[in-house]
């Protein structure tokens, strides 16, 4: 420091002058340049006051506004004023604290008034986010096209909305000895099991990190296991997913400046429910939850299966389609591992190029990619046409998957299989099968079993997981989220029998 | 460091293990149709029929001698581009050299085989099976499926029916019953094969004897293994003109057949219950009163046929209705293994044909 | 958050029918119709009630023995030292199963498919996902047990087609081979059955609500023996007996046999899934060993002594090659499966009570 005198001081009485006063809120901001310290006078009582604050983090238009405000109110009243934004503090204000004030996007007024320092703080953050619109990742045909955004107040409005309960809890947790970023717990305490509450509790308390860039960042220290490929929290942008859940005695966790939500105790079957199930007709949606749920499976082992029956049994394939199968494969180079990786990775690559691009080249990559390179593929006699089919098939199921977590799991998932089945066939991907039911079996999200409802068994919880019933018979909460409070609803359906009598 | 090494060497144990049972599909030469002779030497002569493996082209035809069925493969596969692979076979050819004494033990190599195709139909060939194979035919399939074409298409028309490796293997095994095979031969003028009808065998030998198309058919109405299509075409009159007008044609939709053998072993009763729709009647009109008069007549047709079959199986000893089973199973202390094919000749017949005609087509 | 360590009835019950049904399965038809011929069904049933009726012996001895584990009974009933020995005896025979059954699986896989990898690759493919299922906890395997016995209905439902030519003669004349046959053939259907001894062994941890859970899960055989029963008939219409006394896997050859339009040859995809139904029934046995050394050796936790007891059935199976060697291996197994199922369990049980009774007078 430049100045002789100039000592570290805590608080922020212990400085004297103005002049002192600067120097240190300027020593405990870091000397940063955009703190602006404007010396005001009044002429009318030969004071001065500064105004400090960090220039960028607030909305100079409403401190305008607000210092008119007061200045109306005081001279009406002869008193100072608070309001919701304006807070006098006194003294003992830490020069830590101001500054962490400052860093929330608080204007300091301060002023020596009979040798006692008088503190104003006027609040007014910038807020500056991007308006509501519908996540391109969770996009549904119908039901709420809205989905959050990077301000936490703003998401937690949404979701305050949709949920008016005096039950709706939020927790801030700041997230970040660097960053300080705020985060909340969000959850319905008379639905929640408060018993998980408390563990999820624990694991955001015991985060120890610098910066909390994301969501996604943090979620690899609150999971069960983080060495699992299978994702133990849903992930979410959409707010009338998250409203849902917590409704489902679920808790939901979001971070400042990250539009995602994560909800635990996720198990394997929410992974496959998509809004549009609920907004839909019964059937219809039951009917698109299996074929989620089938391709899951033919993401997953299609290929597998196709390298073992052609290189292990092919006495599996049908009289009247081996001539066919045996025609395709004839005069292929490669064994079949590394024709379906070709293709594999082909398709891989064609996904990750276009997913940064914008939309109307992607699609042009996207046919360049399918239909030029899968014909020219075949023609030049690389890889089989059967091979190109079924990569297809496979990558079509493995993109129905509505959550973009899962559908990586299943692709990077497949790729062992296919590894197990060259070597040793259906025993292989068996064997395979069988480590993943098990790993699947012991997995739990938040200490619930994953794969609930299956194992353990409920067959209650099978009416909205594998099937989706009329909404008026989904009158349980689910049990894997141990929700003491069970039963959801009445019977909805009660003016249907009323009729009848 | 030591471990890393370790497990990279695990790691590419498992990694150079790719091809212990691997197999191809690109690298075999599907066998469809494989036939058999025994060459007078004893040696087992195989002549196998491959598809083509690009469309349109010649079908792949090799004739090897060997000391065993494996032996015939292991010459094969001497001689061509790719390995043999027997899994997808279709169909069994087997001549008469094969069947003279006993057909199982040249059958065992594809019981046993776990790579075998256990429901490929299994035949009789009247000529060497090596020369029908090797004949010229005229087809629009190629000739490697040619064979199961043709059995498949006289098992819905109830003339034959499915025999397959499984079902010849079930009946070899039982000492009540006796084999029966479909039978092949070659027609010179078409230039194609045919079914001549039922093979008869006596345990797992073939007596020469075999059931033509005509009576094979009223076999399997005997045997309860009937098709959607069982067709009967029978001469009803004798006075009309044209000829035609004194033919009838009738599709056998439902057949109750029971037949028993008394406690006494000495008479075999069969009673059989046909429902018939008639499908070409020259002379038209079938009135109530025709109607009795024509399943009159057929009955009485129909018995004397069941008589002659049941005749000609007594004669060459061949039990392939099951006969023996049945007392076997249901009358066992008189069961004898030893004499029951001369109980079996004795037999006494009674036959009972009772027809219900149940539609006559669209017009009466 | 910790899950309760503690199953519920139809986990019991679907443990106790997975430890039963293993490897067993494929080759039960064969063993037991070579002694009874076509009365082997009537052994099967006779089997299977008999045993059912063990298994409810087991239940009123176990509602009055309280909630103990078995092998601490053994020492309570025998004394420090003779349970102890017991306890030893116990774990050897449990070795002695998990050799059995490695070998048994092993045999088919490599008779059946194949027949060129070495056997001890493919054995590291079954002990490996053995092992990792084993080290779990008792909930975990009772999940994974309940979980694959969906395949069991699907066995019942690919030999279906088995009765659209069924030939019942095969079943007549019943009772010919007499008594003495069908009740010689109670040998073989035994071995079909070990495994529902497992009852004992795993009922320490139904907790709550014991007497109605127990008694669920007693009638596990029941299930087991209408299971094999339909095999069993499934196997003798289709089969010659003559042709079944030399057939070792006959529902394997069936299926080998049948032809649907979608697939062929559904024996291959079949045995592939059977696998994991003979994982449940070796890991269940693994299990239940490891955690008795861990008893007995006063360890923490039971994952050492599974590697161990694997690693001592792995180097074993190495050496037991050739068929007759493993035949061999197989024949002490009814006489010591009698004593350690049913006549040591019944004694202990027995002595414990009276033992008790004694002591609270």
């Amino acid at each position: 420091m430049e100045s002789a005198s100039f000592s570290k001081k805590v608080s922020v009485h212990q400085t004297q002058s103005i002049q002192e006063l600067q120097e240190q809120v300027s020593y405990y901001s870091g000397n940063t340049n955009d703190l602006v310290m404007l010396q005001i006078h009044h002429e009318s009582i030969e004071r001065t006051s500064i105004m400090v604050y960090i220039e960028p983090l607030i909305d100079s238009v409403k401190l305008e506004e607000l210092l008119e405000w007061s200045k109306e109110m005081k001279w009406l009243t002869n008193e100072r004023v608070t309001s919701s934004k304006i807070q006098s503090y006194d003294g003992t204000l830490m020069f830590e604290q101001l500054v962490r004030q400052l860093l929330e996007g608080e204007a300091f007024l301060i002023c020596m008034e009979e040798d006692q320092w008088r503190i104003e703080g006027i609040k007014i953050p910038k807020q500056l986010s991007r308006a509501i619109e519908e996540p391109k990742s969770e996009q549904i045909v119908r039901g709420s096209h809205s989905g959050f955004n990077e301000s936490l107040a703003s998401n937690i409005y949404q979701i305050r909305q949709r949920l008016k309960t005096s039950h709706l809890v939020i927790k801030y947790f700041q997230i970040g000895k660097e960053s300080n970023t705020t985060s909340a717990l969000i959850y319905v305490d008379n639905i929640a099991n408060l018993m998980i509450v408390e563990e999820f509790i624990r694991r955001i308390q015991s985060i120890d990190v610098d910066i909390a860039h994301s969501v996604g960042f943090l979620e690899e220290m609150l999971e069960d296991n983080c060495f699992s490929p299978f994702p133990q929290f849903l992930v979410t942008e959409r707010a009338d997913r998250v409203t849902g859940n917590l409704s489902e005695g679920r808790i939901a966790f979001m971070l400042d400046g990250s539009p995602t939500a994560i909800i635990g105790p996720a198990n394997f079957f929410s992974f496959y429910q998509s809004p549009d199930d609920y907004n839909g007709r019964f059937i219809i949606g039951t009917f698109y939850r299996l074929l989620r749920l089938c391709s899951f499976l033919v993401a997953l082992l299609l290929p597998a299966m196709y390298i073992a029956i052609i290189s292990f049994h092919f006495e599996v394939i049908p009289e009247a389609l081996t001539l066919p199968t045996k025609r395709a494969v004839e005069g292929i180079p490669y064994p079949p591992l590394f024709e379906a990786l070709i293709l594999e990775i082909t398709i891989e690559l064609i996904r990750e190029a276009t997913i940064r691009l914008p939309f109307p080249v992607g699609q042009t990559i996207g046919v360049v990619g399918g239909l030029v390179i899968g014909d020219a593929v075949v023609n030049a006699g690389f890889v089989s046409n059967v091979m190109v089919i079924v990569v297809a098939l496979t990558a079509i199921s493995s993109f129905v998957v509505p959550s973009i977590e899962m559908n990586s799991t299943v692709r990077i998932l497949r790729f062992p299989f296919m590894l197990l089945a060259t070597l040793f066939g259906f025993y292989g991907v068996t064997v395979g099968l069988t480590l993943l039911l098990i790993h699947l079996i012991r997995l739990e999200s938040l200490g619930m079993p994953y794969l609930s409802p299956f194992a353990p068994f409920h067959k209650s919880g099978m009416r909205d997981t594998i099937l989706r019933m009329p909404s008026w018979l989904q009158s349980t909460r689910p049990a894997e989220t141990m929700t003491l409070n069970k039963i959801r609803q009445g019977f909805s359906k009660r003016w249907h029998y009323a009729n009848k009598k | 460091m030591k471990r890393a090494i370790f497990l990279l060497h695990v790691v590419l144990i498992f990694f150079l293990a790719a091809c212990w049972d691997q197999n191809l599909l690109k690298d075999t030469q599907l066998v469809y149709t494989a036939g058999y002779d025994q060459t007078e030497e004893g040696d087992i002569q195989a002549t196998t029929l491959a598809p083509p493996v690009e469309e349109g082209g010649v079908e792949n035809e090799v004739t090897v001698t060997g000391h065993s069925m494996l032996d015939t493969m292991y010459e094969m596969d001497l001689r061509i581009a790719e390995y043999a692979n027997f899994s997808k076979l279709q169909t069994v050819l087997i001549g008469e050299s094969l069947a003279a004494d006993s057909v199982y033990p040249f059958l065992d190599e594809l019981y046993r085989n776990p790579d075998s195709n256990l429901h490929a139909r299994l035949a009789l060939v009247a000529l060497p099976a090596v020369d029908l194979l090797s004949s010229e035919i005229e087809t629009q399939k190629n000739k490697s499926e040619y064979f199961k074409g043709i059995l498949e298409s006289s098992e819905l028309t109830s003339v034959i029916p499915y025999m397959s490796l499984q079902e010849a293997c079930t009946i070899i095994f039982s000492p009540e019953r006796d084999l029966y095979l479909p039978y092949i031969t070659y027609d010179e003028k078409t230039k194609r094969a045919k079914i001549a009808g039922l093979a008869l065998f006596h345990q797992k030998k073939f007596t020469e004897e075999y059931l033509n198309t005509e009576e094979s058919v009223i076999f399997n109405i005997l045997n309860n293994d009937i098709e959607e299509v069982a067709r009967i075409t029978r001469r009803v009159h004798e006075d009309r003109n044209p000829e035609v007008e004194n033919w009838i044609t009738i599709e056998v939709k439902d057949a109750k057949s029971n037949l028993k053998v008394n406690r006494q072993l000495s008479k075999l009763r069969a009673e059989v219950t046909l429902e018939i729709v008639v499908l070409e009647y020259g002379q038209n009109k079938i009135t109530n009163k025709k109607e009795e008069e024509l399943t009159n007549i057929l009955s009485d047709l129909l018995a004397e046929d069941i008589r002659r079959v049941l005749k000609k199986l007594q004669s060459s000893k061949s039990d392939a209705l099951g006969l023996g089973s049945q007392v076997a199973s249901f009358n066992a202390e008189r069961w004898d293994e030893a004499t029951w094919s001369e109980t079996y000749q004795q037999l006494d017949q009674e036959v009972d044909v009772d027809i219900k005609l149940i539609s006559t087509g669209i017009i009466e | 958050m910790q899950i309760k360590n503690e199953v519920t009835g139809w986990q019991l019950f679907y443990l106790v029918v997975q430890t039963q049904v293993g490897i067993g399965v494929l080759s039960m038809q064969k063993d037991i119709s070579i002694v009874s011929r076509n009365d082997a069904w009537i052994s099967l049933a006779i089997g299977g009630i008999l045993i059912q009726l063990l298994l409810l012996v087991f239940l009123w001895l176990l509602l009055r023995a309280g909630e103990v584990d078995y092998f601490i009974l053994l020492e309570k009933a025998f004394g420090q030292i003779i349970g102890k020995l017991l306890a030893a005896c116990y774990l050897a025979y449990f070795i002695y199963i998990l050799l059995v059954s490695n070998l048994s699986f092993i045999k088919v896989i490599s008779e059946w498919i194949y027949m060129d990898t070495p056997r001890w690759i493919l054995m590291l493919l079954f002990l490996i996902p053995a092992v990792y299922c084993a080290s779990g906890k008792v909930v975990h395997i009772a999940r994974f047990s309940m979980l694959v016995s969906i395949i069991l209905p699907v066995l019942v439902m690919l030999l279906i087609p088995v009765y659209s030519t069924p030939n019942y003669t095969h079943f007549f004349p019943i009772g010919s081979e007499g008594a003495g046959q069908i009740l010689k053939g109670l040998e073989a259907t035994l071995l079909a059955y070990i495994g529902f001894e497992s009852f004992l062994y795993f009922s320490k941890y139904v907790r709550s609500n014991r007497e109605k859970e127990l008694k669920k899960a007693a009638f596990s055989t029941l299930f087991v023996t209408v299971f094999y029963l339909f095999l069993l008939i499934s196997t003798q219409v289709y089969f010659h007996i003559e042709e079944l006394v030399i057939v070792p896997y006959a529902v394997l050859y069936i299926l080998k046999s049948l032809s649907f339009v979608i697939v062929d040859r559904i024996d291959l995809i079949f045995l592939s899934l059977w696998i994991v139904i003979v994982l449940t029934s070796f890991v269940n046995f693994l299990f239940i060993a490891s955690n008795e050394s861990k008893n007995l050796f006063n360890l923490k936790s039971h994952k050492r002594p599974i590697i161990f007891i694997v690693f001592a059935v792995f180097v074993t199976s190495l050496f037991i090659k050739e068929k007759q060697e493993i035949i061999g291996v197989q024949t002490a197994l009814p006489a010591v499966a009698i004593i350690f199922t049913v006549i040591l369990p019944l004694g202990t049980l027995c002595f414990y009570l009276l033992f008790r009774k004694e002591k609270e007078i």
